[in-house]
């Protein structure tokens, strides 16, 4: 089997992940109580409007019909509309998506900056002083939740030191000076040419992102740690000391690309516990996000945009994780030949 | 110690009582103990033992690769005095003047990166002293230092008789049998032309008729660059093929040095002996049976010489003393009281014969003589 092949079989295998994924969807959505057309109209319209409505929206139909309507709705992008707000749901997350991975995207920078380089710091310093308080770092941003770090935070360096923003995403007097281009905040306030509202952003973003990520990088630091201390011991290790290769040479190219093979397994994982961790964050720092929007829709029963924001989560996981299994293939040329059939 | 280890004119490599110690929460190990030998210029010196007589321990100890070791004794290297250099300064040494071939040919190699890009680092950083990340970088990616270090890797492939430099240099270690991972860690460890090599059982790991090619290579590489070798090897058939002189280890100690046809003739020690009895013979019916027992332990090591719970010719003395090593020629010296006792009292002097005798139970073999069984 050649790489391409393998690349193929693997994608193959994502659309499954796919389309097994929307049938449990489908099937949350319809379970949840209540009468969407009703919950939709409140509590004054007449039997005969929420009757009208139920059959513009489909839901009268017969659960298989449903299905039907819903698969094409996926597989052209039409999602439908939402019961809450009227607007496509498509053009819901389109617009909402941009903060959510904004966030996730500067936390996992946090995750694997800090969480790493921690944790080779750690194992050079062995049973050390670094060693021992990264060790307790990890064992507290690991037993804190996150959104009860976001609520400290915001306490401290919002309240107390009153030195960050606590909630948005950019402050009200740089938001009619940032023209909405792209949605990511970062982005935009570089491409409205203000230094200082893109400074702001990232003012805003730092203590959300910070609690997001703070789990991970205690994870990923201790796993860096002990797969570094266990490389250092291989017997390819002692080679290149013996060859006489300057020592960070040896630690920092040759260890390094050995140990991140577990440590790029665990970062594709911790992905998903990030989508599901921001939706909380969220609703702590009011981030206009996902979450907001996906929260909403459950509590009002909105089915077209649960399914929605459920499904866009769904791909974001099946994507990650299929872009890491190529990425372990760049770094490990074990797996790759391996799975190839090639050695 | 009543005999001076100098049984070279002008050694490359000396060691004088080296000891090292290994600390566990259980205590100290004295794996290494009084350890003094010598390698002359473009000689080939073996060590040999049995697995776990501090054969490996030794080398590392030589190569400062044991981080966690307590080593003292005095290791002098072409005049330069090892244990008083700086890390910097040994880093200058190592891979470049002595340089180490390793036990495990699949396992002394790094996975995740080609051949190539192993050998090229060697070649251009190995035994340069601490070279930093931007001289790195620098020489990494500009100018065609890079090149001629991949050109020099590519050659030296061929001198250790790789088929396809080229494509090894592209391949990850995986994707070579045993053999020319052996290959590539041979060329390695000569790709910095050093004056000295330390081989851990080059081959051991490997079938036998790729073990002898390498051996023959080596042996072939150490005539055409005129090494000197220091190699470890836990099989005396080896020792009798490539090397000048031998050095018979037990329990981290030198137990004997002759040349190497002499051991083979008329080994002394009693140990020694026992490992000649035990090589397997084509002619002569019986198996050959092995030293009863194993090696010691390094915690608690037996008081006196270290060989007397296996020893058939076992008395009070070699329980009570730790024996002098006792010259026994200009180039030969054992490390037995049976060869340092007072006229008097004169005991048998062991022959490979009485050994064989004994290792086979034969009625009237040397029985061992001690008075009660009770160490402390």
């Amino acid at each position: 089997m050649q790489y391409w092949q393998y690349i193929v079989r693997r994608l193959l295998g994502v659309l499954v992940s796919l389309v097994g994924l929307s049938i449990i969807i489908f099937a949350v959505s319809r379970i949840l109580p209540g009468n969407p057309a009703r919950m939709a109209l409140g509590p004054l319209a007449t039997d005969e409007q929420v009757e009208a409505f139920a059959a513009d929206m489909g839901i009268d139909q017969p659960v298989w019909m449903q299905y039907i309507q819903y698969m094409q709705g996926l597989l052209t992008g039409d999602l439908g509309m939402s019961l809450e707000t009227r607007n496509q749901v498509l053009d819901d997350i389109i617009r909402h998506l941009p903060a959510t991975i904004e966030l996730i995207t500067v936390a996992i920078s946090f995750t694997i900056v800090l969480g790493i380089g921690l944790g080779i710091l750690a194992a050079q310093h062995k049973d050390g002083h670094i060693d021992n308080a990264t060790r307790m770092l990890a064992f507290a941003t690991v037993s804190i939740p996150g959104f009860f770090l976001g609520i400290l935070f915001q306490l401290i360096f919002g309240w107390f030191l009153g030195i960050m923003p606590i909630t948005g995403r950019i402050s009200r007097e740089f938001r009619d000076e940032v023209t909405r281009e792209t949605g990511f905040m970062l982005i935009d306030t570089l491409l409205s040419g203000s230094l200082a509202a893109h400074f702001d952003a990232w003012m805003h973003i730092l203590l959300p992102a910070l609690a997001l990520s703070a789990a991970g990088i205690g994870q990923i630091m201790r796993i860096t740690r002990s797969t570094m201390i266990d490389v250092q011991r291989k017997d390819y290790i002692e080679a290149e000391r013996g060859f006489g290769l300057p020592n960070w040479l040896v630690v920092y190219k040759y260890t390094l690309k050995n140990a991140f093979v577990p440590v790029l397994t665990i970062l594709g994982l911790l992905y998903a516990s990030l989508l599901g961790n921001a939706f909380l964050i969220e609703l702590v720092f009011n981030w206009p996000g996902l979450a907001e929007y996906g929260v909403n829709a459950v509590l009002s029963n909105d089915f077209n945009a649960v399914v929605g924001v459920v499904m866009t989560i769904g791909i974001a996981f099946v994507t990650v994780n299929f872009v890491v299994d190529l990425l372990l293939g760049r770094v490990d040329p074990r797996i790759q030949l391996e799975r190839s059939g090639l050695t | 110690m009543s005999w001076e280890e100098s049984v070279v004119d002008d050694p490359l490599l000396t060691i004088k009582d080296l000891t090292v110690d290994f600390e566990s929460f259980d205590g100290i190990h004295k794996v290494i103990d009084g350890v003094s030998l010598s390698v002359g210029r473009g000689e080939v010196v073996a060590i040999a033992g049995e697995t776990g007589c501090g054969k490996s321990v030794t080398m590392k100890a030589i190569l400062r690769l044991l981080a966690t070791a307590d080593i003292n004794g005095e290791m002098i290297y072409d005049g330069q005095d090892l244990q008083a250099m700086s890390d910097r300064e040994f880093s200058m040494l190592k891979g470049r003047e002595m340089s180490m071939i390793f036990q495990d040919p699949m396992s002394s190699l790094n996975p995740v990166f080609t051949i190539g890009e192993q050998l090229t680092d060697t070649a251009q950083f190995g035994g340069r002293g601490t070279t930093g990340v931007l001289e790195y970088l620098k020489r990494k990616y500009t100018g065609n230092g890079r090149e001629e270090a991949r050109q020099r890797a590519i050659d030296m492939l061929r001198e250790v008789q790789m088929p396809d430099p080229e494509d090894v240099m592209e391949s990850y270690p995986t994707q070579l049998s045993g053999g020319m991972c052996q290959r590539v860690l041979i060329a390695q460890a000569l790709l910095n032309e050093p004056t000295m090599l330390i081989a851990d059982e080059p081959g051991t790991a490997l079938d036998v008729t790729i073990h002898d090619q390498i051996l023959t290579l080596l042996k072939r590489l150490i005539e055409e660059r005129d090494l000197s070798l220091l190699m470890i090897t836990h099989n005396l058939g080896v020792a009798r093929e490539i090397s000048d002189r031998v050095y018979i280890m037990y329990g981290g100690r030198i137990v004997e040095t002759a040349p190497t046809e002499d051991i083979f003739a008329e080994p002394k020690h009693p140990y020694t002996q026992g490992l000649i009895a035990s090589i397997p013979r084509l002619t002569g019916g019986e198996m050959a049976k092995g030293i009863d027992g194993s090696v010691p332990e390094y915690l608690n090591p037996p008081n006196g010489c270290r060989y007397h719970p296996r020893c058939p010719y076992a008395y009070e003395r070699c329980r009570s003393e730790r024996p002098p090593m006792v010259e026994q020629g200009a180039t030969t010296a054992v490390e037995c009281v049976l060869y340092d006792q007072p006229s008097d009292t004169a005991r048998e002097i062991p022959t490979i014969e009485r050994t064989r005798q004994a290792m086979d139970g034969h009625p009237e073999a040397p029985q061992p003589t001690m008075e009660s069984e009770t160490d402390d």
